[in-house]
């Protein structure tokens, strides 16, 4: 009966600590791929901002491709169809700015052409905050639309921990975003 | 007292609950670290592709300009009108990395300098697979893009038609054709076109640009891509458009009116016309004001034809109307005349805002029209005419500045007389038979972008061409 009952607690605790490796193991596999993913994700948010930009202004004079630009939205003008991601007929405005809908995941940053959301490129989640600082051609600081030659998008991340959820994780990228197009315009290549 | 056979289940339950909790973790901690190397593979992988995805398309913009590239794949083909090359390959037999060159194309628009590349990467690895495309244009044409051009016959005027007077003389002498009133068609299907009438210098015009004219809200397309366009002086000058089968064509009759077809230009119509001087002209150059104007006729009889019953039926045609020679306010006329005889006819008041031509003192005793700058300050117009004859019933619809302004229908599916005689711009193929005023209904104006397609272009269609004309600036841009 000893025999049994002896058996019986070194299994237990052999089973608790082979319980708790795994567990130790699932969390530590979910910060991996939380870890990971939201840095892919903020690589390909980048991307896609990077994209957005550098398409502003084709077939536009480069001193009218602004409409409006603020610290937190720009809105600009351009020949190509982001939505379709191909050169167009006709003059599209495109708008960046970010929307809080309640969501759980955060605030989102809308890309929108004509009014419309463009997707897939239209929604970027987990966003907590968008800055933009502009540039002309110099490297100056400026905020004459007609001058804007690039933007500086200070973007901060925020998603919540699956293990501690009221301790989110904030992550801050800082892109340098160029309208390629006009400047290969004032080029006159 | 405890069964061993109780004890046995009692173990066998708590292993298979165990086994459970063990599998549910294990499955969850699998998906979790599964999942990680497909993020960092897919992120790698486009790091990779976008370096190759630089790489292919600089090597094709690079190739694109060769002059051994051009020899090579265009194997000597006139650049004139629109050309496409793709070049597509199999997986695995343009293979950079992890990455596959799927298709690169190269597509020129008129010349050797308008051009634009497109290339098409795939990468995979370990199961993951992204695409990338990217693209850049050299001075490409906008208007280009999509289904915007005629693809029957489209005249752009870009030729300078220097001293055809002289020419016409010189090769009279020498027994010699310079080809020097020939107009070009960039629809591909080289229509011969050819320039009619008297004009001292050149009957194409170059476009004044907003530096060289010192204006500066011109919404024109000066100074881009179309660079020149055609004048008409209103009493002699017109377009001869002959007769020829389109490359490739299954029907039978050259310019088809069929049952589908749509005609359009580009004009500026002069809101005077052309009246009479008082000096020494006045003689043999008397009031045309009223004969204010043809753009576009595509004659149903030939010209030597008696029947004057058919004189004012074009199997199509677009004409402004004088009413009165002290209006700029008249009538833009959209004309098809169905096989039948019937014309379907759109109407619609016009008034004619630009100052095209100016009259000048020439040599003490004379005076001249010559081309009036400030016609830059107004904007091109276009007009255009579908026919589309389906579904029982005939349909003509018109269009200004690719906006509908008018619609026929009539009951009946009936085909467009057949054109068996060329396109005419500028004037009819026959005088009026009743009001010697009008006569031939010489246009006085300035015109370019004339064409025809053998399809009915939509609403959108024709807006699209309107504005791809409009805005047929060269476009210069990078997508990576």
């Amino acid at each position: 009966m000893l025999d049994v009952i002896g058996s019986v607690i070194i299994g237990a605790i052999l089973i608790v600590m082979i319980m708790t490796f795994q567990l130790q193991l699932q969390e530590t596999a979910g910060r991996i791929y939380y870890t990971s993913s939201m840095i892919d994700h903020m690589d390909n948010a980048a991307s896609n901002v990077n994209h957005i930009f550098s398409m502003a202004g084709v077939g536009v004079p480069s001193d009218s491709i602004c409409v409006a630009a603020n610290s937190s939205s720009i809105t600009f003008r351009t020949y190509w169809d982001c939505a379709g991601d191909s050169l167009s007929n006709v003059k599209h405005l495109i708008d960046l700015s970010l929307a809080d809908y309640g969501h759980d995941s955060g605030s989102v940053l809308e890309i929108r052409q004509d009014g419309n959301l463009i997707m897939p490129l239209g929604n970027i989640l987990y966003i907590e905050s968008m800055h933009l600082n502009y540039y002309d051609q110099n490297g100056a600081a400026t905020s004459n639309l007609k001058d804007i030659m690039c933007a500086e998008v200070l973007l901060t991340f925020r998603r919540d921990s699956p293990w501690r959820p009221a301790q989110p994780l904030r992550s801050n990228i800082q892109l340098k975003c160029y309208f390629m197009n006009a400047y290969l315009q004032k080029g006159g290549w | 007292m405890v069964r061993s056979t109780d004890m046995g289940r009692a173990s066998l339950m708590f292993v298979i609950l165990m086994t459970t909790i063990f599998a549910s973790v294990l499955v969850r901690v699998q998906k979790s670290i599964g999942g990680v190397p497909d993020v960092l593979i897919r992120n790698q992988l486009n790091k990779e592709i976008e370096n190759v995805s630089d790489y292919v398309l600089r090597t094709a913009v690079r190739n694109a300009n060769s002059k051994e590239f051009l020899d090579a794949v265009l194997d000597g083909a006139s650049t004139a009108g629109n050309i496409s090359h793709i070049e597509t390959y199999e997986l695995g037999e343009r293979r950079i990395g992890n990455c596959d060159i799927l298709r690169i194309e190269y597509s020129y628009a008129h010349t050797a300098d308008h051009y634009k590349v497109k290339t098409y990467i795939r990468g995979f690895m370990q199961g993951v697979e992204v695409f990338r495309d990217a693209e850049l244009a050299f001075s490409y044409p906008m208007a280009t893009l999509g289904k915007v051009v005629p693809n029957v016959v489209y005249l752009e005027f870009e030729r300078l038609l220097l001293f055809t007077w002289f020419k016409d003389i010189l090769g009279w002498i020498l027994g010699v054709d310079f080809n020097a009133r020939t107009l070009a068609d960039s629809s591909g299907n080289n229509y011969d076109s050819q320039f009619e009438g008297f004009s001292l210098i050149s009957g194409s015009a170059p476009y004044y640009t907003i530096d060289q004219s010192g204006l500066s809200d011109v919404e024109s397309w000066g100074g881009a891509y179309s660079k020149r366009y055609l004048k008409f002086n209103g009493y002699n000058n017109w377009v001869k458009v002959n007769n020829k089968l389109e490359v490739g064509s299954e029907e039978t009759e050259p310019l088809d009116t069929d049952t589908e077809f749509s005609i359009m230009c580009f004009a500026k119509i002069d809101k005077d016309g052309r009246n009479s001087s008082n000096t020494l002209d006045k003689l043999f150059l008397p009031d045309y004001r009223k004969q204010q104007g043809t753009l576009i006729w595509i004659p149903s009889i030939p010209s030597d034809n008696t029947n004057s019953d058919m004189w004012l039926k074009p199997a199509a045609g677009i004409y402004f109307h004088t009413t009165s020679t002290s209006s700029a306010t008249g009538t833009m006329n959209f004309i098809v005349t169905q096989e039948t005889g019937d014309t379907l006819m759109v109407s619609v008041p016009y008034t004619r805002k630009t100052p095209v031509w100016k009259r000048e003192r020439f040599l003490i005793f004379f005076q001249v029209y010559n081309i009036d700058p400030n016609h830059a300050r107004y904007p091109w117009n276009s007009y255009g005419l579908t026919y589309e004859a389906k579904n029982d019933k005939s349909v003509l619809t018109a269009y200004i500045d690719g906006q509908m302004v008018g619609q026929r229908v009539k009951d009946g599916a009936v085909r467009a007389h057949k054109s068996e005689h060329g396109m005419i711009l500028g004037k009819m193929s026959h005088s009026h038979p009743t009001d010697s005023n009008i006569g031939d209904r010489h246009f006085f104006g300035i015109m370019d972008q004339a064409g025809m397609d053998n399809q009915a272009f939509t609403p959108t269609d024709m807006l699209l061409w309107h504005q791809g004309v409009m805005r047929s600036t060269l476009v210069k841009y990078i997508k990576d």
